[in-house]
């Protein structure tokens, strides 16, 4: 029997989508990559799940899980004819712990829709991607997700404390624990970022926090770039982490004003967007602190909100900022590097050189707080050349960001998009490190193969030693 | 028994300590390279020779007491080697003091957040340990704050996991993984810690109820209900910290500090999900500890006892696991004979088996000390 019709015997010829049109569907997220779907299967159980891999194993065909299909990176496409094993389905909010502050979700819940359901109780997920209304959980948990509040709470890694995970054995098994520091090897550690490498995870225990009883929101402008990420570092330096810090530059402050009407100011270099949350009284000594610190680095202009309405408006235009760039030019390539926070001005001034030696148009909206840079080229793809162009400029900006320090990826995952630059921030014997994690759990490599690791990785099968 | 001449050779080289007692029956070496001990962990894994890790000594018996053929120090690497201040990430060898580092920290206004309880212990043992200070209830437990580790591995390699940045998803976790591992992937020469700034004030407050208390506040540093009493640690202004006082009904008095470090010669953790603290805490109650620190919202109980019986023992380790938790011995002193230290091997053993076999190939580093013989 064909894989497809052993598939629709298990779980129905709606839920197995072999047709032409489902296959181009799948066959791209949201990035630039596209490969090539054998199917796309939408299981509603963990033993479903497992059975998909043990039909894709049996016929050698390699599992490529997916949640929304947000990624930038190429998580979600195929490298070489796979099966999609689509999680949406599986989509419950099944356990709340209010005492514990935990619950047990599906990996196809969506983002917004976890902290909206628990809103009443006074809690939410803290990860808060910019996809937040369209990811899933088990996508956030396999590119290890981030956004604008993990400057203080931390990403997605954080906030999981067990996952149900189906292997490429086929085996179901739960990593991490709802109890803290369980014995053995903390393989959660690894599941999570793995990019669905390393099994496909069918449920997921989520750390809930409280919801602060109070916060305010500071936009901040800045005549420049200079003096508002030094605004940046001394905030941090000063005891104060915000649960937010988020910086706009000039060009992208005009973009969203022309979309959204923000009324973000158009006549400075950046602006700010500063968080603080907690109670009443940190609030109040937070807020005064960071308005200080401004001042002192010649802030423009200095907005504080404290209802929420008023917060909601000037997130607005940071929110805003991906439809902006989209009524500029019909195409947008985003990146996410990190750099120390400290080298923050000096590679952005290098990534504006670059735009301006490729000819492409950059934009840049980022997690100021942590480091973590996104540069935005907006393009038309049909104007002849202008993809070499832009490959080109991409590939100068992350250079730049490692020799200052920096790194590939702060929350979009590697993927295939930057696989192959992994060995420009690890060395061979690190490489071959990672792969040996791959290996522990997928030793045959049929699950999401292709992706985070270039091939070759492994290097020195257990030179120097012997295997027993 | 004499070490071959290959892995003397090795040792001399990465420099040799004198044994210690009780540690080690052969020699001891104390590398001062990441490179050195790689060097000799591939001599040793070549022979087939076990290598013991150890920083300040403090948690040998911890996974349970073990003689090795070699001893690993970490002493010979106690240095700072980069510590970007604005970053707030310091880079260190993994035999630099936690007392040390925290005094140099603080200083500069930072903190590491790691126990401080015993400042000779060593960052790199704490981090192998994986154990937390007492901030984890606001701030999270020290796995979040390795951001990278350089680690001599079983297999005679120096490998380098994650990066000196506090936000980064590039390639699989090793910083993570190596935390709470015990030494069996290999031997940490380096780590890169995430800081935090020393928050404007910190006070520790007298409660009746701990629990009523974790309900109330709004992410306390910490909340410790112990045989001395109860508290919560509160951060923030001093006008902040007195309207949270104020809000739970509470005098501030500077002079309480939190419980120190249990010194009874059996010791206990307790772990279970927070939301089963309560119940647990009933569980150890009933078996008179001499001393116990609990964290509300964290779900660990630590409990020492001069003396308690082996079915004691194992009548509350089966009732702490049927809560989703252990109860892990991480001293006992030879007065539990026959207890395994960790209780029920997780169910992922034979994952957990093949990234031994493939960090350690030979089964050389710190063997036996993971759940299951590992």
């Amino acid at each position: 029997m064909s894989l497809i019709s052993e598939l629709v015997a298990l779980l129905g010829e709606e839920r197995v989508r072999h047709h032409p049109l489902d296959l181009a569907v799948f066959a791209k997220d949201s990035g630039v990559t596209s490969g090539p779907v054998v199917a796309a299967v939408l299981p509603e159980t963990a033993a479903e799940v497992a059975s998909c891999v043990n039909l894709a194993v049996a016929h050698g065909v390699p599992i490529v899980p997916r949640g929304a299909g947000t990624g930038l990176a190429g998580g979600a496409v195929p490298v070489e004819p796979g099966l999609l094993i689509v999680l949406t389905r599986m989509g419950g909010i099944h356990e709340v712990d209010e005492i514990g502050r935990t619950a047990w979700v599906g990996p196809g819940l969506i983002n917004l829709d976890l902290s909206t359901s628990l809103a009443s109780r006074g809690l939410h997920f803290a990860p808060d991607p910019s996809s937040q209304q369209a990811s899933t959980i088990g996508g956030n948990v396999g590119t290890n997700a981030g956004g604008p509040h993990c400057l203080a709470d931390g990403t997605t890694i954080a906030h999981i404390l067990a996952a149900e995970l189906v292997t490429a054995d086929g085996d179901i098994v739960i990593v991490g624990s709802g109890a803290p520091d369980l014995p053995g090897l903390d393989l959660r550690s690894v599941v999570v970022g793995s990019e669905g490498t390393l099994g496909i995870v069918t449920r997921v225990l989520v750390r809930l926090m409280q919801n602060p009883p109070d916060a305010a929101t500071l936009l901040i402008g800045f005549r420049t770039i200079e003096d508002a990420a030094a605004t940046v570092s001394q905030i941090i330096a000063s005891g104060t982490i915000p649960a937010a810090l988020e910086m706009m530059d000039r060009p992208m402050i005009e973009a969203v004003e022309a979309f959204v009407h923000a009324g973000y100011p158009t006549d400075v270099a950046a602006v700010l967007l500063a968080e603080v949350t907690g109670t009443g009284q940190s609030v109040a000594d937070a807020t005064a602190l960071v308005e200080s610190i401004a001042e002192a680095h010649n802030a423009a202009l200095i907005r504080v909100a404290t209802d929420s309405d008023e917060r909601a408006l000037l997130w607005k235009g940071r929110k805003s900022a991906f439809g902006a760039v989209s009524q500029k030019a019909p195409d947008y390539y985003l990146h996410d590097t990190v750099v120390p926070r400290t080298r923050l001005v000096e590679v952005l001034a290098q990534i504006y050189e670059i735009g301006e030696r490729h000819g492409v148009e950059m934009l840049n909206v980022f997690h100021a707080g942590d480091g973590n840079l996104h540069p935005l080229v907006a393009f038309d793809a049909n104007e002849p050349g202008m993809i070499e162009r832009v490959r080109a400029a991409a590939d100068e900006m992350v250079r730049v960001s490692i020799k200052a320090g920096g790194t590939l990826s702060g929350e979009h995952g590697i993927g295939i998009e930057k696989r192959d630059l992994m060995p420009l921030v690890f060395n061979e014997a690190d490489l071959d490190a990672q792969a040996r994690i791959r290996d522990a759990f997928d030793p045959q490599r049929i699950m999401n193969p292709g992706k985070v690791l270039p091939s070759g990785s492994r290097c020195f099968d257990a030179s120097g030693a012997r295997l027993p | 028994m004499n070490l071959p001449s290959s892995v003397m050779g090795a040792m001399r080289a990465a420099g040799l300590s004198p044994s210690i007692r009780g540690f080690s029956d052969e020699a001891t070496v104390a590398p001062t390279t990441a490179e050195q001990a790689a060097a000799v962990l591939a001599a040793a894994a070549a022979e087939d020779l076990s290598v013991g890790f150890r920083g300040a000594g403090t948690r040998d018996e911890v996974g349970g007491p073990r003689t090795y053929a070699i001893g690993m120090l970490s002493s010979g690497m106690a240095e700072v080697i980069d510590w970007p201040v604005e970053d707030l990430t310091i880079v260190v060898g993994s035999g630099i003091a936690v007392g040390e580092l925290e005094a140099m920290l603080n200083e500069k206004g930072q903190t590491s957040l790691l126990p401080t309880g015993e400042p000779h212990r060593t960052v790199g043992g704490i981090v192998a340990e994986g154990e937390s200070g007492y901030g984890r209830l606001k701030h999270g437990p020290t796995r979040d704050r390795v951001l990278e580790v350089t680690l001599a591995t079983g297999y005679g390699k120096v490998v380098r996991g994650g990066g000196r940045l506090v936000k980064n998803v590039t390639g699989y976790d090793l910083p993570r993984l190596v935390t709470g591992s015990l030494g069996s992937l290999g031997f940490i020469t380096s780590v890169c810690l995430k800081l935090w700034p020393l928050p404007p004030k910190r006070s520790i407050i007298s409660v009746d109820d701990a629990a009523a208390a974790y309900e109330q506040l709004y992410r306390p540093f910490a909340i410790v209900e112990s045989d001395a009493g109860s508290y919560v640690a509160i951060e923030g202004s001093a006008k902040d910290i007195s309207i949270q006082a104020a809000s739970i009904g509470a005098q501030i008095d500077d002079q309480i500090s939190l419980p120190t470090v249990i010194s009874e010669p059996v010791l206990i953790s307790v772990r279970v999900p927070p939301g089963s603290l309560a119940a647990a805490l009933r569980l150890v109650f009933d078996r008179r500890p001499d001393r116990f620190v609990a964290q509300h919202g964290v779900g660990i109980i630590e409990a020492g006892w001069s003396r308690i019986a082996v079915d004691q023992v194992n009548d509350l380790r089966g009732k702490v696991e049927s809560l989703g938790g252990a109860a892990v011995v991480l001293r006992s002193n030879g007065l539990l004979p026959g207890v395994d230290p960790w209780g029920t091997a997780p169910p992922t053993m034979s994952i957990q088996q093949r990234l031994k076999q493939l960090f350690d190939p030979s089964g050389i580093c710190n063997p036996g000390k993971l759940p299951g013989g590992l």
